[in-house]
């Protein structure tokens, strides 16, 4: 199929698939780091991705209506909003889900989950209406680019570079977080052995915290991008984004940060080829697909390290 | 010979958890796995019992009347090119390797209990001892629907074989009580009792003494003997408890890092220097 | 006396953060309005709920708790005390008789309480009893559903052929998806089941050609031993007024879906009811408790999964092909995520494993939010709720389920 395409179109799809790969990394992350401390997926993470996309848009109305017209710092401020309020939700999450259900059969805190993410889907819905949503375009205009021997042409928005930029300097900062400051340490440690850390004085119970909490506000960055991108969306949307996050979690190996950012990638430059050149009504089935064909063939996926069962 | 571990090797990663470990299992003999913490003891008996599948080497298992069988095999191996040529021996090996796995191990007639008690918690004592019974028992769906009169004295001989078990082990008063519920030491017992209930022909029992008082140790060890004598079971097991070991068993193997050290009677054992030097240094 | 309010009111504090954005500043377009009781009320909420606990906590350190005393119940095979087994009567007389008593509107609701009843003890043998979390049962329901439309609408089948072939179907699907999932463990089961959930539904509604995408499928209504429910029948046909000789009511063709459906649950109910003390539902229940020592036992965890997959596949089928009777009509709506969260709901809140408590769930949430139609906004929201606060308080469900006690006369 793409042998036969014009290169700017194929260039063109890949660098929307890098974007939208981008995004779907920054929120694969939550559901990697809270897989890798507790062993469980957080089924109510897409959810609080969807509560960030809701945030990013009251807080621009709002910083706007409070005459905060200067764009980067709208931008600037409505960022470190929605991080810090989306935060506090994934840090309730873990509260409310997980911690109370800590010593309980491994079917009850997923359950709990998804109880949560009923609860805040409805919450969004019954506050703020069952009509979808919509955010002012900031961002306008894109550079163009002319490549190939024909003179053809490829667009990256503004949008587009920004979210690039933002979305590879949290991962950074992530990384910085995790690999040097005792925080991190705490968080690895916890990951690696949770009972022997805890038996080590480090409190397990707020490194779980922290990761649920780093965890939302990178799904917060990614609400904030995707909006910005986008412009609209409404309360269903993180059910179906979730999943897809949680594909390229799991595609990337679950429990490995740079494997969640590569299967974020991966995924999106899949998912961009599959709409592009074969047909964007299934892209959504294509990407769940993905996900059954990986858990089945190589469940430890692409970085993950294969594991034993322990007898 | 009723079992014969031949050139078990094993690696996890980088680590190589077995090297090369042979021993037998003699029929009707109480055979002891001893050795120093991480010496591939549980390794090995996860490779014999079929929970993990060696990388090298062969298990044989022989039980009276019945042809040997290999255990490796059953539990599924990979494919190879002269597959191609004997497409009998591949079907077998696609046989085994959907369908194959642990317990195909239990239903050739090796039984075993875990080092940490896996009962059935929500569940009954007996109806623990139940399930073990399921290859026993009659599953046919239409005669359980309707109760049929096979169904039923196929249930009352189950209990009543899960009850003389339970009694051999001093355990009828807990009959219906739920399995999660007892006192650690009984819950020993009633796995013991459950994997005996699959009518096996040998008992790999991994640690029976792990937490038990020196009273219940004791029991213990009268209640392995007994098992051997009454019922002519062939029993393996891995303990820590030397004492409990050099009284019980007739043949001792020793593993430190992955390999056998020794092999031989109690007393040799003892006398062994390798082995005095592998706990000691 | 200040520890005691300081947790609430930092949770208070936190919540009125939290909420202030979305409950409080509501978008209206590209700016919004400000509505400041709502964060308020939440917080104050959240204040009362965590002050709550803290008592509730303090107050039940105090007490003494003996533990659990067993009751003992007869013999082996015995039916139970008198009481239910004048019950197991007396309920489908009630049941039976119910449908010559309600209007269109109560019928209605009725049908869809029984085919949630049957959604529910179908997903009941896969989470409460094989502990496999499947999120994506609608798949089977639709598969149901679409069984039977799709098969009038290509092949001519009637209700009757379609009800046991689309049971099969379902079955089908069933050990289709059980196969690629055995070797994952809870989550990841929960969440491919979802996806596959989804891959169905979006399916539905893409494949215009075949399903007729968002448009469904109209649904031929179900006869009765040739006899039609409609005012005048098809050439040829019979309507059962006329046969019966009484006056034509449209609600004849849904009491009498109401009846045959009432009768598969009673089947069902007997089938699950069974299930549990033979052989194969003692499997069940001890691969949820360990998967690994029922490998050391000699039991094969590849069919005794597969089949809890196809046994509760099949019932969910069999709701399906009733919805379609009732409905007359289907298409992909009716088969969202909501749908399978809501028969999780019922089977969480009945208690994992417990039938009666599943049967009574399930009636009392479909039943409950028609009563409460001015709250119907919030029927999501209660839902998750009790589902947070059922998992931390009463994981067993509101009905504890007893264990049968065999009588063996050993002691």
């Amino acid at each position: 199929m793409i042998v036969g395409m014009a290169p700017e179109i194929v260039v063109q799809q890949a660098i929307n698939g890098l974007v939208l790969g981008a995004t779907y990394g920054l929120i694969a992350v939550g559901y990697t780091m809270v897989y890798g401390i507790i062993g469980m997926i957080n089924f109510a993470h897409g959810e609080i991705y969807m509560v960030s996309a809701y945030l990013t848009a009251i807080f621009i109305a709002t910083f706007q209506f409070f005459g905060l017209a200067y764009l980067p710092a709208l931008l600037a401020a409505v960022l470190a909003a929605t991080v810090l309020i989306t935060a506090l939700y994934g840090w309730f999450v873990e509260r409310i889900a997980y911690r109370p259900l800590r010593q309980s059969t491994r079917l009850a805190p997923l359950i709990t989950a998804i109880g949560v993410s009923l609860i805040l889907q409805s919450y969004v819905r019954l506050s703020q209406g069952a009509r979808s949503q919509g955010i002012p375009s900031l961002l306008q205009g894109s550079f163009t680019l002319n490549i190939g021997p024909h003179g053809g042409m490829i667009h990256i928005t503004h949008v587009q570079f920004f979210i690039i930029v933002i979305a590879f300097l949290s991962m950074a900062l992530l990384t910085f977080l995790m690999l040097k400051t005792p925080m991190g340490r705490a968080c690895r440690a916890t990951e690696q052995d949770l009972v022997m850390a805890s038996l080590l004085g480090i409190p397990t119970d707020r490194a779980i915290s922290t990761v649920f909490v780093i965890g939302a506000a990178m799904a917060a960055v990614a609400g904030v991008l995707v909006s910005l991108n986008y412009g609209s969306f409404d309360f269903h949307i993180g059910f179906i984004t979730g999943i897809k996050a949680f594909t390229a979690a799991v595609l990337g190996g679950i429990g490995s940060l740079p494997g969640a950012m590569l299967g974020g990638l991966i995924l999106g430059l899949a998912e961009s080829f599959f709409s592009g050149f074969v047909n964007s009504d299934y892209k959504d089935v294509f990407a769940f697909s993905l996900l059954v064909l990986v858990l089945i063939f190589r469940p430890s996926g692409l970085l993950g390290q294969p594991q034993v069962a322990k007898v | 010979m009723l079992l014969e571990v031949q050139n078990l090797s094993m690696r996890f990663g980088g680590v190589l958890a077995l090297r090369q470990v042979s021993f037998d299992v003699d029929w009707g003999s109480i055979t002891a796995i001893i050795g120093p913490n991480g010496a591939g003891k549980t390794t090995a008996f996860n490779c014999i019992t079929g929970f993990y599948k060696a990388q090298q080497g062969n298990v044989l298992f022989s039980p009276p009347n019945r042809p040997t069988m290999d255990i490796s095999r059953m539990l599924g191996q990979p494919f190879s090119w002269s597959d191609w040529v004997q497409p009998r021996q591949a079907l077998s090996k696609l046989g085994y390797q959907l369908f194959g796995g642990p317990h195909m191990i239990c239903r050739a007639g090796i039984a075993r209990t875990f080092q940490n008690v896996r009962l059935f918690k929500e569940m009954t004592v007996l109806e623990n001892l139940l399930v073990a019974q399921h290859q026993q028992l009659n599953r046919y769906f239409i005669g359980g629907m309707f109760h049929t009169k096979a169904f039923r004295n196929e249930e009352e001989m189950a209990i009543n074989r899960a009850m003389d078990w339970l009694q051999f082990f001093g355990l009828a008063q807990d009959a219906n009580r739920p399995a999660g519920q007892l006192p650690y030491g009984h819950q020993r017992r009633v796995e013991i009792a459950r994997s005996l209930c699959t009518d096996p022909v040998i008992l790999c029992l991994d640690e029976p003494a792990a937490g038990l008082n020196p009273h219940e140790t004791k029991d213990l060890s009268q209640l392995i003997r007994r098992m051997r004598s009454d019922f002519n079971l062939t029993i393996l097991l891995i303990e820590h408890d030397i004492g409990l070991v050099m009284e019980l068993s007739d043949h001792i193997v020793v593993l430190d890092h992955g390999e056998v050290i020794a092999r031989g009677a109690p007393a040799e054992i003892q006398q062994n220097p390798k082995v005095v030097e592998a706990y000691l240094g | 006396m200040r520890r005691l309010l300081l947790q609430p009111l930092l949770t208070a504090t936190l919540i009125l953060i939290a909420t202030t954005p979305i409950s409080g500043l509501v978008l209206q377009g590209y700016s919004f309005s400000f509505h400041w009781q709502s964060p308020l009320f939440l917080a104050a909420a959240a204040f009362v709920l965590h002050l709550g606990l803290i008592l509730g906590r303090i107050w039940s350190r105090n007490q003494f708790r003996p533990v659990a005393a067993l009751r003992l119940q007869k013999g082996a095979w015995a039916t139970g005390p008198e009481w239910r087994r004048a019950m197991s009567l007396l309920l489908p007389a009630i049941g039976l008789a119910l449908p010559f008593f309600l209007d269109k509107y109560g019928l209605t609701v009725a049908i869809l309480a029984l085919i949630y009843v049957l959604l529910a003890l179908g997903l009941n043998i896969v989470v409460g009893l094989a502990g496999l979390l499947d999120m994506g049962f609608v798949a089977f329901y639709a598969v149901g559903a679409y069984g039977y439309a799709l098969g009038h609408h290509y092949l001519g089948l009637g209700f009757w052929t379609a009800l046991p072939m689309a049971a099969l179907l379902a079955a089908g699907c069933g050990l289709l998806l059980g196969f690629p999932v055995l070797r994952m463990h809870g989550d990841y089961l929960a969440i491919v089941t979802l996806g596959f959930g989804e891959i169905i539904r979006l399916i539905l509604n893409n494949w215009m050609d075949f399903t007729g995408g968002p448009n469904g499928v109209q649904v031929d209504f179900p006869t009765f031993m040739g006899l039609e429910f409609s005012r005048r029948a098809k050439e040829g046909g019979v309507p059962i007024h006329e046969f019966l000789g009484i006056a034509y009511s449209s609600n004849i063709r849904n009491i009498f879906i109401y009846l045959v459906l009432f009768l598969v649950v009673l089947l069902v109910l007997a089938l699950v009811t069974r299930l549990k003390y033979m052989p194969l539902g003692r499997t069940w229940e001890a691969l949820r408790e360990d998967e690994i020592a029922c490998r050391s036992l000699g039991i094969n965890h590849v069919v005794v999964k597969l089949s809890a997959f196809a046994m509760g596949a099949m019932i969910g089928g069999v709701g399906g092909v009733f919805f379609a009777a009732s409905q007359g009509f289907v298409n992909p709506t009716s088969f969202t995520f909501f749908e399978s969260a809501l028969v999780l709901a019922i089977v969480v809140l009945g208690g994992l494993g417990s039938i009666p408590g599943v049967v009574i769930a399930a009636i009392v949430l479909t039943i409950l939010p028609e009563l409460l139609r001015d709250f119907s906004g919030y029927r999501i929201l209660v839902f998750g709720l009790a589902m947070v606060a059922m998992m931390i308080w009463r994981p067993q469900g509101l009905i504890r389920p007893q264990r049968r006690i065999f009588l063996t006369g050993r002691h």
